[in-house]
């Protein structure tokens, strides 16, 4: 197995700009809450391909609690999308223009 | 032919980020991120992270995708509003990507000191020792977290009313 650092980090920089560009462009809340898992992902993988490189096993640490972090939002999350579709009626967050509970 | 794998599986994640965007459905859009994440956990094994990629592909593809499609679901609403797309919200998405698109152009051409070479980080025995030894306090902090964001969730999403 050999791949250079390169590999990883273009990988990584391609998906991040495609989860951002998600953020950016899609209206549905769901979809904007996958593209934020999207960019989460790729800074993961760029902590370990870094890791990696350098042969330290503080990769897999700082990843996996990168991965708890990312479930715990993902739990709250989708509470609140609920509780706001309660109250709204749609997941367009274009909808989502007062702040009142 | 390791090159190989690694362009594959590194198309097969980019194609499932980009049906994450371009999707209508969002269901769809769940299958993609599912697809775009077990991806990730394979080239997460081209690095040596075994341990990593099994968690990978237990939290993420199976417990945090499970959890939007349930809540795709429950909120499932016929059709989204259909108007409202003007070339010009296309503006900003498609500078983003061209922008990542350039840089990564720009970090392929720098040159690599060496390449990464038969990596061992991934047996869960080293990430253990560091998690339950020099780590304890973010994993505890972490534990609190999950902990905190279960009751979160719980009371967020309780209707109002029902005890």
């Amino acid at each position: 197995m050999a791949f250079s650092l390169q590999h990883y980090l273009v990988l990584s920089a391609l998906l991040f700009g495609i989860g951002m560009a998600g953020f950016l462009y899609r209206r549905n809340v769901i979809v904007m809450f996958m593209c934020i898992e999207l960019m989460l992902n790729s800074v993961n993988l760029t902590i370990v391909a870094f890791a990696a490189h350098h042969g330290l096993n503080v990769g897999t640490v700082y990843a996996l609690l990168v991965i708890t972090v990312a479930a715990a939002e993902a739990a709250v999350g989708l509470a609140i999308i609920i509780s706001i579709f309660r109250l709204k009626g749609t997941l367009d967050v274009d909808e989502y223009d007062q702040m009142k509970g | 032919m390791e090159n190989l794998i690694f362009y594959i599986l590194a198309a097969v994640t980019l194609c499932g980020g980009l049906g994450v965007v371009f999707m209508k459905n969002p269901v769809a859009s769940a299958l993609s991120l599912i697809l775009a994440l077990l991806g990730m956990a394979c080239i997460y094994l081209t690095l040596g992270a075994e341990f990593l990629a099994a968690v990978q592909v237990l939290v993420y593809a199976g417990a945090i995708v499970v959890l939007f499609l349930f809540v795709i679901l429950l909120v499932n609403q016929e059709k989204t509003r259909p108007g409202g797309f003007s070339p010009l919200r296309l503006v900003v998405p498609v500078a983003v990507i061209g922008v990542s698109v350039v840089w990564a152009c720009l970090l392929s051409k720098v040159e690599s000191p060496e390449a990464i070479s038969a990596p061992s980080l991934g047996s869960g025995t080293e990430a253990a020792k560091l998690l339950f030894t020099t780590y304890i306090f973010p994993f505890e902090a972490v534990s609190i977290i999950l902990l905190a964001a279960m009751i979160g969730a719980i009371v967020l999403a309780k209707k109002k009313g029902v005890k």
